[in-house]
């Protein structure tokens, strides 16, 4: 059904003649003349797979599936090596691997395409480092967790996209300079107005 | 289990809220989108091998912007007029600053071009991209993601196309209650353009040059009167015909004849406050009406000023050229055609009730 609705009007939900789909530009509907581009890829029309399931063991000398023994193996893991059958068998970054070893990998990190999401550690340093100055005495107690954060953060990569330092060495020289401002005032406060005289 | 280096490049468009951004990056097998929020990135993978299908459909977004910003221009230009006529300087500068904003926002607005929004359909989701929003954006993104697909998937080539159709109607035939025959071609209809506001807008211009021109050699508050009227009709006119531009697809030309126009405005707005620079009044404390000021305006000698003469020699023939260049274009508009339908006035043009829909939901 949701392929019929892929073929059809967003608004009206009319079948589209063929002629009005990649056409690399807008069109309209000829029913309700609504106006959209609708592209279309060979995928559209490509079910799911008759062995999607897995086929069953039927004579002796045929390999089992690791995971589901009465299932026919069509391939083996590039990981690990065991036998998979269709239904286990997934496809990631150009490898065949099994359940399991997209479990470890995407419990070690070891899986860039499965990770949902990253945190921007330098991101989070250059604004403890930035917005704090607008009330200053907070910066006593910012500006060190900028630092910490930046220093301890430096080769982290949690983030997929390719990003710079510039973030990371900007929150290290700020919050250096708070802390160091700080400092200084203590050690004007500790002298006392006459230099210790 | 090692992991490749992955190299992504964005797309263009970006979406921007309260916490951050959303943004669309092509990677190597997949489409990936980045929704920034705070200092967490959420991340979503599209595979070229997935994709069955992409929707753009235009959307009215970007008439609402502009009907907000010139909005905003025409209330913060009367208040800056306001302003002037009590010699209320701050005020002046202020309500200045405001409608120069208002007018930048009509111009972006205007400049990002006719929004959209897109949706990437895979067997178990649509999804909408919030990032491609604007069409020129859009147009980019599926050039280029047509091609990372095309290298995945293949070509479809209108056969298959129609043989795959077939397939399917054969298949579910009572799904599919209604045959589009009748179209035969999918280019939109043309409806006759409506060219008054932007008639109107060329017409002040030209009166705006001759009442220029007449007051660099004429000194009579009449002539001030009329150059303070013009300029506010032709902000009002401009930001009408930048709503009706925005409303419907004119020809490029016509836009770019639009920016000028603003640029004319500013350019008028920097020679009022060249003048006044050149030209203070006699006692600033004290209140003068209106009435003085024109008076005080008309009476001042612009072949005397370097720098206001400077600005008045290019704005005349600013407004000389870009009034009858408006005026080639619009007669060129209506001589080759129109405008395409707007999505809610094709709405109103159905013919019968969809009972597909019914069937399919």
């Amino acid at each position: 059904m949701i392929l019929q609705l892929q073929l059809s009007c967003p608004r009206c939900k009319t079948r589209l003649p063929p002629h009005l789909l990649n056409t690399e530009r807008y069109t309209a509907c000829p029913t309700c003349r609504w106006a959209f581009q609708l592209e279309v890829f060979p995928a559209l029309f490509q079910g799911a797979g008759v062995d999607s399931g897995g086929r069953a063991v039927e004579s002796e000398g045929e390999a089992g599936c690791f995971y589901h023994p009465q299932k026919r193996a069509v391939v083996p893991c590039d990981a690990c090596g065991r036998f998979l059958c269709s239904l286990c068998e997934v496809e990631l970054d150009g490898r065949k691997l099994c359940p399991t070893c997209i479990a470890i990998g995407r419990r070690k990190g070891r899986l860039p395409n499965l990770q949902k999401e990253g945190v921007l550690y330098d991101r989070a340093a250059l604004m403890l480092a930035t917005l704090p100055i607008l009330f200053f005495p907070f910066t006593m107690l910012t500006a060190p967790i900028a630092f910490v954060l930046a220093i301890r953060h430096w080769k982290t990569r949690e983030r997929v996209l390719p990003r710079t330092r510039l973030r990371m060495i900007l929150a290290i020289l700020l919050s250096s300079a708070q802390m160091g401002g700080w400092v200084w005032l203590g050690y004007l406060i500790v002298r006392g107005p006459t230099g210790g005289q | 289990m090692t992991s490749g280096k992955r190299t992504y490049r964005r797309l263009p468009g970006k979406k921007r809220n309260w916490l951050g951004t959303t943004s669309l990056w092509v990677g190597p097998d997949h489409l990936l989108s980045v929704d920034l929020q705070g200092f967490i990135e959420v991340y979503n993978r599209y595979y070229y091998t997935d994709i069955q299908s992409i929707l753009l459909q235009p959307d009215g977004r970007q008439r609402r912007i502009t009907r907000i910003w010139g909005a905003g221009a025409i209330l913060a230009l009367s208040l800056l007029l306001v302003s002037l006529a009590k010699s209320a300087w701050i005020w002046s500068g202020l309500w200045a600053t405001a409608t120069a904003t208002a007018l930048l926002g009509l111009l972006f607005n205007w400049l990002a071009g006719a929004t959209c929004t897109c949706e990437i359909r895979t067997p178990v989701q649509n999804v909408r991209l919030p990032s491609v929003n604007r069409e020129k954006q859009a147009r980019k993104a599926l050039a280029e993601l047509r091609a990372r697909i095309a290298a995945v998937q293949g070509r479809l080539s209108s056969d298959d196309l129609e043989r795959g159709m077939e397939r399917l109607s054969e298949e579910k035939p009572l799904l599919w209650t209604r045959i589009a025959s009748e179209a035969s071609s999918g280019a939109l209809p043309l409806r006759p353009a409506s060219t008054a506001v932007y008639t109107l807008v060329f017409s002040i211009l030209l009166v705006d040059g001759v009442v220029n021109g007449m007051d660099v050699f004429l000194n009579h508050v009449a002539l001030s009167i009329a150059s303070t009227l013009t300029f506010l009709a032709l902000a009002v006119a401009t930001v009408a015909a930048l709503i009706r531009k925005a409303q419907e697809r004119g020809p490029q030309q016509l836009g770019r004849l639009l920016a000028s126009v603003i640029g004319y405005l500013g350019l008028v707005y920097l020679e009022s406050i060249v003048a006044s620079a050149f030209d203070p009044p006699a006692q600033p404390d004290q209140w003068r009406s209106t009435w003085e000021v024109f008076v005080q305006h008309s009476q001042r000698d612009i072949l005397a000023s370097s720098w206001v003469l400077g600005i008045y020699s290019i704005l005349v023939p600013a407004a000389f050229c870009i009034g009858i260049l408006g005026f080639i274009a619009l007669a060129r508009w209506r001589k080759e055609g129109g405008v395409p339908p707007r999505p809610s006035d094709l709405g109103s043009h159905r013919t019968e009730p969809p009972q597909a829909a019914a069937g399919l939901g």
